[in-house]
């Protein structure tokens, strides 16, 4: 029995750490002042939405520009569904009926947001799970500015680039802390199915991966509609978050921080996708309150526009300088034992890394 | 007729727009393997450029211009470039990607983020009349100017010693190093000549826009990467041509598209970039050394 626990609590440390790290962020940031709570939620959100970026483009090596149009598709699903009823009529007059009389409850439409995003998922992704490298990167960025064009011009459902309001404010640092562990635990035990498997394997070689019979469109079309799905959470949470939004919320600035933030934490584990999010969404409130000015004593430091965005940008430069793999390096979080208490050949069962550490681009340089 | 002739006018010059564009950031794609995010702050900076120097007389104006940008290119390889030589692709990507924040970020300290007017001599606004078309003699520099560029380009990698070892640097950077290829060299040719072309845009685009914004190079460098992207990875011929394809085809949609249908043309434009990279996901251009071979 004790024996059966262990092995459980080794091959899921991975998710259970990270899960830990969460937790711990939500209940610090639940013990601060109201802006650093609302802080505590978009960091949150923020690891939503690159976990979903990485479930994609960590497991298949292959970069998009174009995840966070499920970001989109998910606040706007969630948006036309949860608006008080009387509120739609008057704000979205033009709607088809069984929307306009809709009004989900949050989980519902949560799930519908995902779903959404699945849907539309489903459309683009077998063109797109053909494509590789910076033809995928570039279609999927293709596919962003569809979404937004859509988006900004589609008056009747999204109110173009007026602003959608009136959503519900249900995102609370518990409910967000929830979802968030939710799609740690899918981006985990995809990555740890025999699916994710053969992805992580056409990652590493993808002609040794075709030799071995897997098919790589197949495997990155499963990987691309579980982010669709995990992104499109992310979205309902920042609809339900933010209450109002336009269009341009979903465009090339969450993009390229999320891209950022996946490549800082390192783009090759889990572990590099939460801690990066974490990380850089930490750094980028801190340098936006010294922006508003900072008082040291006698010294003031009177802020100015654009320096936490510098600050933040060189951040980004440096960390990426010292730690090209990412802070982790491409490493989870494992459980292991003090080499002392290793028996030779026994113990090794965590003794590994997951995925060894090899990035063939990194050692070609 | 008139028309047509018109709108042909319209479509070559934005056609040459975009394809000085790609090339500038071609260039540095094909030695380096790094789409340059950062092209776009040159172009920005080549605006704020003109802004500051715009007192001058508009020759000093423009030479201004062009010394900041390529100074600011080499610049930008030196310090933020030459320590990630060999890092994988994204990390390229998105080192080029926060230098870009960083330096919209400055420019919005410096300058704030208020639109800057800019005003150029005043020959760029004329309009020129042939027979019954009529067209600005900023559309005819653009095109005039572009093709006497991509012209000096293709001689410069022809007949010169470094244009030689830049073509086989794009083709193949290690065996190109082998044989005694100077690869920092090699690379510093190309950022200058990556910023020279950020200069050149950088003028053509405020003399139409007028103003400076931190912003300004942003929407530039993504048409750039999706010319050079549909042009094919790797070659010059095939980003210029991808950029007069993009550019052209703007053009086409704005004619043809039904007004109920066109606030949608940037969509449709992105849905045959799209179709454009499924039907030859290696570009138009094809360039066979660059395929990994097993």
């Amino acid at each position: 029995m004790k024996k059966n626990g262990e092995k459980f609590l080794r091959a899921g440390w991975p998710a259970i750490s990270l899960i830990g790290i969460l937790v711990v962020v939500a209940v610090v940031g639940a013990n601060l002042n109201p802006v650093n709570q609302r802080h505590t939620i978009e960091i949150l959100i923020n690891v939503v939405l690159v976990v979903g970026l990485y479930v994609f483009a960590g497991n298949s090596g292959v970069l998009s520009f174009g995840q966070m149009s499920f970001m989109s598709i998910g606040a706007y699903t969630t948006a036309l569904f949860t608006i008080p009823v009387i509120q739609k009529a008057f704000l979205l007059p033009s709607l088809p009926g069984f929307i306009g009389s809709a009004e989900l409850a949050p989980i519902p439409a949560a799930l519908l947001a995902g779903a959404m995003a699945v849907v539309f998922g489903l459309i683009i992704v077998f063109p797109i799970s053909r494509l590789s490298g910076l033809a995928a990167a570039l279609a999927m960025f293709a596919v962003l500015v569809i979404v937004y064009q859509v988006g900004i011009n589609w008056e009747a459902v999204t109110r173009g680039t007026r602003t959608m309001l009136g959503v519900p404010i249900n995102t609370t640092i518990w409910s967000a802390l929830a979802w968030t562990i939710i799609c740690v635990l899918i981006a985990f035990a995809y990555q740890r199915s025999s699916s994710g498997l053969r992805l992580r394997a056409t990652r590493e070689d993808e002609f040794a991966a075709k030799a071995a019979a897997i098919s790589i469109p197949r495997e990155r079309a499963i990987a691309f509609l579980i982010s669709a799905f995990v992104v499109g959470i992310g979205g309902y949470l920042y609809a339900q978050f933010q209450g109002a939004f336009t269009p341009a919320a979903f465009y090339t600035h969450v993009t390229f921080l999320t891209i950022a933030m996946l490549v800082v934490g390192g783009q090759r584990s889990l572990a590099g996708a939460v801690v990066g999010a974490v990380t850089v969404s930490i750094l980028s409130f801190l340098f936006n309150s010294i922006e508003n000015g900072v008082s040291a004593g006698p010294i003031h430091f009177a802020g100015r526009d654009g320096l936490s965005d510098t600050a933040l940008a060189a951040f980004i430069l440096l960390a990426l300088l010292f730690r090209r793999d990412g802070i982790m390096r491409g490493r989870e979080f494992e459980l292991r034992r003090p080499g002392w208490m290793r028996r030779s050949g026994g113990g090794a069962v965590g003794g590994k890394p997951a995925v060894a550490n090899t990035d063939p681009q990194a050692k070609e340089a | 007729m008139t028309a047509l002739i018109q709108h042909a006018i319209d479509a070559v010059s934005l056609g040459s727009l975009y394809a000085l564009l790609a090339l500038g950031v071609a260039m540095i794609f094909g030695i380096m393997n790094l789409l340059n995010f950062a092209y776009g702050e040159l172009i920005m900076i080549g605006a704020y450029s003109l802004y500051v120097s715009r007192d001058l007389p508009w020759p000093v104006q423009l030479a201004v211009c062009l010394i900041v940008v390529i100074a600011a290119s080499l610049a930008m390889d030196r310090l933020a470039f030459r320590p990630f030589r060999g890092a994988s692709a994204p990390v390229l990507l998105v080192t080029s990607f926060a230098l870009s924040f960083a330096l919209q970020s400055l420019a919005t300290v410096i300058f704030g983020s208020r639109a800057k007017g800019v005003s150029l001599p005043s020959f760029f606004d004329e309009s020129i009349t042939i027979g019954s078309v009529s067209f600005s003699s900023l559309n005819l520099v653009t095109v005039v100017l572009v093709i006497v560029l991509v012209g000096g380009l293709a001689t410069f990698l022809r007949q010169t010693t470094v244009g030689v070892q830049m073509r086989a640097a794009a083709e193949n950077f290690t065996t190109a190093r082998l044989v005694g290829v100077k690869a920092d060299r090699v690379i510093a040719v190309a950022f200058a000549l990556s910023g020279f072309s950020a200069a050149v845009a950088a003028i053509l685009i405020v003399a139409q826009r007028g103003t400076a914004t931190p912003t300004l190079g942003v929407s530039p460098v993504l048409i750039a990467f999706v010319a050079t992207i549909i042009g094919g990875l790797g070659s010059l011929y095939g980003a210029a041509f991808g950029g007069m394809l993009l550019g052209v085809l703007t053009v086409v949609l704005q004619v043809v598209l039904p007004d109920s249908l066109a606030p949608y043309r940037e969509a449709f434009l992105y849905a045959g970039v799209i179709v454009v990279l499924l039907a030859r996901p290696q570009g138009l251009v094809v360039v066979k050394a660059l395929f990994e071979r097993v």
